[in-house]
């Protein structure tokens, strides 16, 4: 049963480990997954520590549904103080680790302290153990996990970090499987600070399933209207790149660091050219939709790229090749770091150079211009290595300016301190939105109403965003309006911290496409699969707690209003190329601020953005820190 | 989640249509096409399949798009 | 005509749905290692492949049984375990080439795919088509066409004559 796994506390330091139930009453409250992750993280840690510290905590985690029937249930999460940006750190990934770890008897992993020495975690079967990792340390995520599955079993599952995460670079990300990665935050380096080179699990016990015969219809039913849909068809065949199709053609990628917002003769990394490399398309645990490939270049087998991968390697620099897509999206996985920080921070380093704020004796002569495929390769190891100029980027968007000094942050595009995938948000005000508001920095995946892009018509928008809870505003169709957008993005916040909480994959649900799964699925799924009666309403406002703690967080560390909020260049700089429709635009100041004054207002905080005592009673976090679990 | 659009099924289901990107109409594509032309605003979209039933936008034809 | 599950390996998403599904359809729990079903992974080197009972006609299994508990049903073309005749001996796992028997470490059980009497839920979960329930006497005409079909894609360059 998903209600009888239990959660550990593992004291790296002293080598304690402690197991205990979770009560009925805070899965009621937290669910599981991301948002009791957050409640745990807020409980466990004081303000101000130093994310790279013994202090600070990390937590694996899987869903409440993780490795039920419950479409893709197969993600974990990843929390801790972000090193990054000082926020929320908070990654999610596919694979099978979550499932393994949920057989093994466990949904969350609270790791403190710091270990003397390199040590992995095994979980096996309720059991617990801190293992020596001294023939670990150095190895990359691949060869980690040949080990390990080699010492302890071809079905073992792992989740490590690269070198990447032993260097402490603030972006480095934990891996499991080729290429699913916990990438955003710098997850990783909080591993690597405890001395943590990987988490092994091995599980063979029961997740009964509540009604077993009412899940295994319900599951099919929902997944053969997914199958149905264009969206997995689409996702099936290329992937999230296919993503480009709509946005490099219209004009809404960032391209030279925000210099241009499309891509010319993009034709060479067009995502149909997967398919002179691929071998195939493979899902995650449970997944009808099995949206990434696997391809061979230059005799190297990996898995992926990604839309992210497509825009870091390819128009983010300047590079139409597709080539050096494949192989830096290795290069990432192998070492272990972010993709997305990493093509940005390179897209940043190359504007820099461009401008003269950079030169070759900085970047030891490495000749960072636009389209370099062979710079772009080398300054992935630079960066996981932290040798010459990949040092200084290690340390992300804040600290690698200050480093650089003279204007140099005027140039990056980051919001808290992390940078941006590449999309180009001055057409789109609803993506422009949630990135600045986000918790956990710039941000695509914590509130992207990515249907905005497809000009739904106002009914298809009012029967998805008016439930569970309806917006006594106007929707409208245009991505450029500013109208009814922060409602929308905080349908969609609830929508992922819901999907995370559950632990399925956020592709299933109302993400890029309408036709997914909504509160009244998860609901569903949840009654099935556990006996818990949650409406959706009640899932709703779980999300909604879940995400406030979220926001208790940020405010406990100092960020507030002014955080919200984006770069000058969005407001200054007008987009110059791609269709009409979206050229000449840039986001307008006045709307902007309107729209965070009724984001925060819809969400019931002040206009400093903090959550109200009323809300806070409403959602029973008045008394927090609560120290329920 | 959203019962399959009674107005998709009128049009033919969803085989072979796509959305203009520039001015968002439906615009049907011939089987087998790799390219249309919006009959609305003229753009013109190259086009791959997915598979022989669904259409997809390819991308835009790059030497028309300058800035 | 009797029906088989039909493994296509090259469709294999590797997702394990199979496995889960199976668990749960017999035992009501998710545990990959009470299914019937296993996707065997080289997961570095890309390949899965779904092992499942073979149904054999001239069945080790039952050859090795010492009390017959184990029987051809030619209705549903399924070798199909006897619970009440069967002790336990564990004979047939070892008797096994393709691992299709195996023991539930939950009731001590030796446990085999019984095709769910008919309505496998592994096929009915593998959305890719990796797994097919068919009639024995397409299976082979599936697996042509689908092998044709690659050829016709280069066959159709080949300019006549």
């Amino acid at each position: 049963m998903a209600l009888n796994r239990r959660i550990a506390y593992i004291n790296l330091s002293t080598g304690e480990i402690e197991t205990k139930p979770i009560p009925v009453e805070v899965r009621k409250k937290f669910i599981g997954g991301r948002g009791l992750d957050m409640y745990l993280l807020y409980n466990h840690t004081e303000p101000g520590i130093d994310p790279l510290g013994p202090d600070n905590v990390a937590i694996v985690s899987a869903g409440l549904l993780t490795a039920t029937l419950a479409s893709a249930s197969a993600r974990t999460h990843v929390g801790a103080k972000s090193p990054l940006t000082g926020a929320v750190g908070s990654a999610n990934m596919g694979g099978f680790f979550a499932p393994e770890l949920t057989w093994a008897g466990f949904h969350h992993l609270v790791l403190k302290g710091k270990a003397e020495e390199p040590v992995y975690v095994w979980v096996s079967d309720g059991e617990i153990e801190i293992r020596d990792a001294a023939h670990l340390w150095g190895l990359s995520t691949r060869e980690t996990q040949d080990t390990l599955k080699q010492e302890l079993g071809e079905e073992v599952q792992v989740l490590c970090i690269g070198p990447g995460g032993e260097n402490l670079v603030r972006f480095a990300n934990v891996m499991s499987g080729m290429k699913n990665a916990g990438g955003r935050t710098g997850m990783g380096a909080v591993l690597g600070s405890k001395n943590v080179k990987a988490i092994a699990a091995r599980g063979t016990m029961d997740v009964e399933i509540r009604y077993p015969e009412e899940a295994l219809e319900y599951d099919h039913e929902v997944m053969r209207h997914i199958a149905d849909t264009k969206f997995a068809q689409i996702m099936g065949k290329y992937g999230t790149m296919f993503i480009q199709s709509v946005t490099n053609s219209t004009g809404l990628v960032r391209t030279q660091n925000f210099q241009h917002n499309q891509l010319l003769d993009a034709e060479p990394i067009e995502c149909e050219h997967i398919e002179e490399y691929g071998l195939g398309t493979v899902g995650c645990f449970g997944c009808i939709i099995h949206c990434r490939h696997r391809y061979v270049v230059d005799g190297i087998f990996d898995e992926g790229p990604e839309y992210t991968a497509q825009g870091a390697f390819g128009w983010e620099v300047g590079c139409n090749n597709f080539e050096t897509i494949l192989k830096g999206n290795h290069l990432v996985n192998h070492y272990g770091i972010d993709i997305l920080e990493t093509g940005s921070m390179m897209a940043w380093a190359m504007e820099l150079y461009e401008k003269g704020i950079l030169t070759n004796k900085d970047t030891g002569g490495l000749k960072l211009e636009w389209g370099n495929d062979e710079a772009v390769l080398e300054l992935i190891r630079q960066i996981a290595l932290r040798e010459g100029i990949g040092d200084v980027l290690a340390e992300g968007p804040l600290r690698a300016a200050a480093k650089i000094g003279k204007d140099s942050l005027d140039y990056n595009i980051h919001v808290k301190g992390m940078s941006n995938l590449h999309s180009d948000e001055r057409p789109t005000p609803a993506l422009a939105l949630g990135i600045a508001t986000s918790t956990r920095g710039a941000d695509h995946l914590r509130s992207r109403p990515a249907i905005d892009l497809y000009h739904l018509p106002v009914p298809v928008l009012e029967k998805v965003y008016n439930n569970p809870v309806k917006y006594e505003g106007k929707f409208t169709s245009d991505y450029r309006d500013y109208e009814g957008k922060a409602w929308q993005v905080l349908w969609q916040e609830m929508m992922y911290m819901a999907i995370d909480c559950v632990g399925v994959c956020k592709f299933h649900s109302i993400f890029l496409s309408p036709n997914l799964l909504n509160f009244d699925n998860i609901s569903k799924f949840i009654y099935f699969n556990t006996g818990l009666e949650m409406s959706p309403r009640d899932v709703w406002e779980v999300a909604e707690r879940c995400y406030n703690v979220e926001r208790l967080f940020n405010i406990r560390e100092g960020f507030g209003r002014k955080d919200d909020t984006l770069v000058d260049r969005y407001f200054d700089e007008p987009t110059t190329r791609g269709l009409d429709i979206v050229r000449g635009k840039t986001i307008d100041r006045e709307k902007f601020t309107e729209m965070i004054d009724e984001y925060y207002q819809l969400h019931g905080w002040d206009e400093n953005g903090v959550p109200t005592p009323e809300t806070l009673e409403r959602l029973g976090l008045d008394k927090e820190p609560s120290r329920m679990l | 989640m959203a019962k399959k659009s009674a107005k998709k099924e009128q049009g033919g289901g969803r085989i072979g249509r796509v959305r203009c990107l520039n001015c968002f109409e439906r615009v049907k594509v011939p089987p087998r096409a790799d390219k249309i032309t919006c009959p609305s605003c003229g753009w013109e979209w190259r086009i791959s399949w997915v598979n022989p039933n669904l259409a997809k936008v390819r991308g835009p034809m790059w030497d028309r798009m300058r800035f | 005509m009797q029906k088989v599950i039909l493994v296509e390996q090259d469709k294999c998403t590797g997702c394990r749905l199979c496995e889960m599904v199976c668990s749960v359809k017999h035992e009501g729990v998710s545990n990959p290692s009470r299914a019937r079903i296993h996707v065997i992974k080289w997961f570095m080197e890309g390949f899965d492949m779904p092992m499942i009972c073979q149904q054999c006609l001239e069945a080790p299994c039952i050859a090795v049984c010492p009390k017959d508990a184990l029987a051809r049903d030619e209705a549903l073309g399924n070798v199909a375990l006897d619970y009440d005749l069967c002790i336990g001996c564990k004979m047939c796992v070892t008797a096994c080439p393709f691992g299709g028997m195996g023991i539930d470490t939950v009731t001590s059980k030796v446990i085999k795919c019984d095709l769910c009497e008919g309505d496998p839920q592994c096929v009915r979960f593998c959305f890719p088509g990796a797994l097919q329930y068919v009639d024995a006497n397409v299976v082979n005409l599936r697996k042509k066409r689908d092998a044709a079909a690659k050829l016709a894609e280069l066959m159709s360059k080949v300019v006549a004559v």
